[in-house]
């Protein structure tokens, strides 16, 4: 196991290099000038523009431009932005706030996605069951952004109840209803595959020898049945932590969390390569280091499924 | 400002046991009143990488400015009139050469003196390209600015020739040409001087600056967080109410408008898609601004057929109902000049096409020989109300005048590129709001030969020399007839067709009222606070 973590390990390597190229290529490709629009209403002088296009190296052609950025990203140089922010400070400040929102969302949506789902599966077409399917269906029929801003107009506007926007109060008081939202959002697809994938274990062959050995009912969901339907489970989870990273742009602009999501978009928006590979980067390790997990975990869930 | 969080609190412990594996942070609020004491706080947009309004110009950067520096000159804002701040005078009797006198007695918050030398080194740092300093375009007009911004290459000399240290408090600034405005151009805070100590090393001070304001920072200032600023005990002048003035940052206006609504923020811009409920949501809290110092206006591509002909102009002009046009902007009004209302020498109606008159746009049209081809009518796709507004404009000319129309939508971010290379082969909506109030301010920048903003790249040589005799006569009355023939002469040439202006709308909470002046704007530094 030690040694097929060690290959999964060393494969990231060549991986990270491909995609952090295309993705600074194709930032590059955008159109525009980044140095234009810094300007905002008020035109800059030619003189400065030369400069600052000299500074960043824009002038140069793509490849050497990707150089010169993963030389000094390799020598712990993040460099600033274009319009002169300190780019590690930046993500020192940024990479908490999304933290603690995707975990706090991914916990709840786990909680309340494994236990609907597993209610549901294993006392199908039962009341609960209809009304977990209704209610899902309802939840993924909604756009997220809709509920966002219903939320935060409700509970903390009208009622008071959380902060509006911000992350002044730190954790939990500030995420509590950002990553609620998220969390009831993304609770539905968990819920829905833990409860299908439950109920196709629940009919195999050896819960029926199980039953017929007089196990009690308990015992064989949680020892027999429960361990063999996680394996989906394990992976939309998986999945899903990178894709609540990923995707915190929305929320983190609503709620006004100056996460990396804000700062991805604003980068993306100002064609600020460096920046966007970075954060790439680093929810690329991210990304894979999750489904090294997960991979590893079937091997403990299942020992059919073996890492030599 | 206090909120009732019960059920945060109830629902904690709950969270707790969920989310084990997230780490805690934060540090309790930075905002709200404390102890009696008057405390404003106060939304912008988003955040900014430096508090230099020098280094960064952007709107926000002005106005933590107006809080923590003071500008040389100002307009009373009962009367219009040029008043001294810093400045204790600025004269000149050619308009060219300017002695600027400063008032003793002005000290930064690191207790250095505010002197001649500050201003001349600020504005030579700021001039000197590789710095990559936003604001320095604003120096362009001082002598010698041409050698610390070369076309090409490395420039030899760090000072401009045209400023001069005579003694502590005074120094001369010397222009390229005349120019009758330049002490108005003063009040722009991007002018301000920065203190000795921070030339040093610019950058080390991005997050505690210097000034000589009516405020200074509480504590310095970090990323993320909302700037706090407490009363300037050194501030020689009589200072704004609030003894404590925050500024939070919100990337999302609609963030700070809900914020606004749960009374955790006094003051904010209405944001454009609240222009139509804000009265409900806020009912009383809203306001409009006195000061409407912005227009929206159409720039035809002024050199190729048939927009090369006035009359198609003109025509083009008379055929749009801005009553109409208006209701789909939220508190505008139609423009009927071609300078913002309120600035000296402003005169209404100015404008003979800009009101509607189809059966003199349809005989214009004809005289001119109609108009051949598909109009294309340019937009910013980012602002999805852009594209009804662009369709609205090419209804009215589609119906009164029967010419074809084309939408063309594009990112501002592209759009831009192609007004700075001239390249836009048909109409699109210009905006601009003056930096400082004059109508000169109008003309150059918008229609004057190598204008900032003239995308269009139009040139009438004797517009260009009507607005530099303006600009050599020292009596502003004088100049200002000037500035006026070439408002006339424009008018009959319409190289760009006024639509409207619209002032900003703002939310205020009750007891705070911000500085709203016809002529100086809006300005919630200097709010009165009555509760």
């Amino acid at each position: 196991m030690f040694r097929y973590a060690l290959r999964r390990l060393i494969i990231m390597v060549p991986i990270g290099i491909i995609v952090t190229f295309i993705v600074y290529a194709m930032v590059f490709a955008l159109p525009g000038d980044p140095i234009q629009a810094l300007s905002g209403g008020k035109p800059l002088a030619p003189s400065v523009i030369a400069a600052k296009r000299a500074y960043y190296h824009l002038d140069d052609p793509l490849f050497s431009q990707y150089l010169h950025f993963m030389g000094n990203l390799l020598q712990g140089n993040l460099g600033q932005t274009f319009d002169g922010q300190d780019i590690g400070e930046q993500l020192a400040l940024r990479w908490p706030v999304t933290l603690q929102l995707g975990l706090t969302a991914l916990a709840i949506q786990t909680v309340f996605g494994l236990l609907f789902g597993i209610y549901a599966g294993w006392r199908r077409d039962g009341l609960v069951d209809r009304a977990l399917l209704g209610a899902t269906l309802a939840v993924l029929a909604v756009p997220g952004l809709v509920v966002m801003f219903f939320a935060q107009s409700v509970f903390s506007v009208q009622l008071g109840w959380f902060p509006v926007s911000g992350s002044a109060d730190g954790w939990p008081t500030s995420y509590l209803l950002p990553a609620t939202v998220l969390g009831v959002l993304g609770f539905a697809g968990l819920a829905r595959i833990t409860r299908t994938s439950l109920a196709e274990v629940a009919g195999a062959d050896f819960v029926r020898t199980g039953r017929a050995k007089g196990l009690s009912p308990q015992r064989i969901l949680w020892r027999h049945v429960l361990r063999n339907a996680l394996l989906p489970v394990i992976t939309y989870i998986g999945l899903d932590l990178a894709g609540t990273l990923g995707g915190a742009i929305i929320t983190e602009g609503i709620y006004n969390l100056n996460g990396i999501g804000q700062f991805m978009f604003r980068s993306i928006g100002m064609k600020e390569g460096g920046v966007v590979v970075t954060l790439s980067t680093v929810l690329l390790i991210g990304y894979m280091v999750v489904n090294l997990i997960v991979d590893l975990l079937y091997g403990l869930l299942d020992p059919r499924v073996r890492h030599v | 400002m206090r909120r009732s969080r019960h059920a945060a609190h109830a629902v904690t412990a709950l969270a707790v046991v969920l989310a084990a594996s997230a780490c805690s942070s934060g540090s309790g609020s930075d905002d709200g009143a404390s102890g009696g004491k008057k405390s404003v706080v106060v939304a912008s947009k988003n955040e900014i990488p430096a508090i230099n309004p020098a280094k960064d110009n952007s709107s926000t950067s002005i106005q933590l400015a107006w809080a923590m520096w003071a500008p040389l000159t100002d307009l009373d804002q009962k009367t219009g009139k040029l008043k001294y701040v810093v400045a204790d005078s600025v004269t000149s009797k050619d308009a060219r050469t300017w002695t600027i006198k400063l008032k003793p007695g002005w000290t930064f918050t690191n207790g250095e003196k505010l002197t001649a030398k500050a201003f001349v080194d600020t504005w030579n740092y700021t001039a000197y390209a590789p710095h990559g300093y936003k604001n320095n375009g604003f120096f362009s007009r001082i002598k010698g600015y041409d050698n610390l911004n070369p076309a090409s290459g490395k420039p030899k000399k760090t000072t401009m020739s045209g400023l001069k240290v005579i003694n502590d408090l005074t120094f001369r600034v010397t222009l390229d040409k005349a120019f009758s405005p330049y002490p108005t151009t003063l009040m722009y805070y991007g002018s301000v001087a920065l203190a000795p100590e921070v030339l040093k090393d610019p950058d080390s001070y991005d997050h505690k600056p210097i000034g000589y304001g009516p405020y200074k920072l509480k504590s310095p200032w970090k990323a993320g967080q909302p700037v706090v600023m407490v009363r300037n005990k050194k501030y020689p002048l009589k200072g704004p109410e609030a003894d404590q003035l925050t500024y939070r940052f919100f990337s999302n206006p609609e963030t700070a408008y809900n914020e606004f609504l749960a009374g955790n923020v006094d003051y904010t811009i209405v944001p454009d898609t609240k222009g139509d409920t804000y009265k409900k949501d806020a009912p009383g809290k809203g306001a409009v601004s006195k000061a409407a110092v912005n227009m929206t206006y159409l720039v035809p591509p002024v050199n190729s057929a048939p927009y090369k002909d006035p009359k198609v102009r003109r025509a083009l002009s008379l055929a749009l109902d801005r009553k109409a046009l208006t209701k789909l902007r939220a508190g505008s009004f139609p423009a009927t000049s071609f300078t913002a209302p309120s600035l000296p020498g402003y005169r209404e109606h100015t404008c003979g096409a800009c009101t509607l008159d189809i059966a003199k746009a349809k005989q214009l049209l004809k005289q001119a020989g109609g108009f051949p081809g598909t109009l294309k009518m340019y937009y910013n796709s980012d602002d999805p109300g852009q594209r009804v507004f662009a369709e609205a404009l090419g209804n009215m000319w589609r119906q009164s005048l029967g010419i074809k129309v084309a939408y063309v939508g594009k990112p501002a971010i592209d759009l831009s590129a192609l007004f700075s290379k001239g390249k836009v082969d048909g109409m699109y909506l210009g905006g601009w709001g003056h930096d400082y109030p004059s109508i000169e301010d109008w003309l150059t920048p918008i229609v004057g030969s190598h204008g900032d903003v003239n995308g269009a790249r139009y040139s009438n040589p004797a517009l260009d020399k009507l607005i530099d005799e303006g600009n050599a006569l020292a009596d502003p009355a004088a100049a200002i007839k000037k500035y006026q023939a070439a408002e006339d002469l424009e008018a009959e040439q319409m190289p760009m067709i006024p639509l409207y202006h619209k002032p900003d709308a703002y939310l205020h909470a009750p007891g705070v009222e911000p500085l709203d002046s016809p002529y100086a704007g809006l300005n919630p530094v200097w709010s009165t606070v009555s509760r």
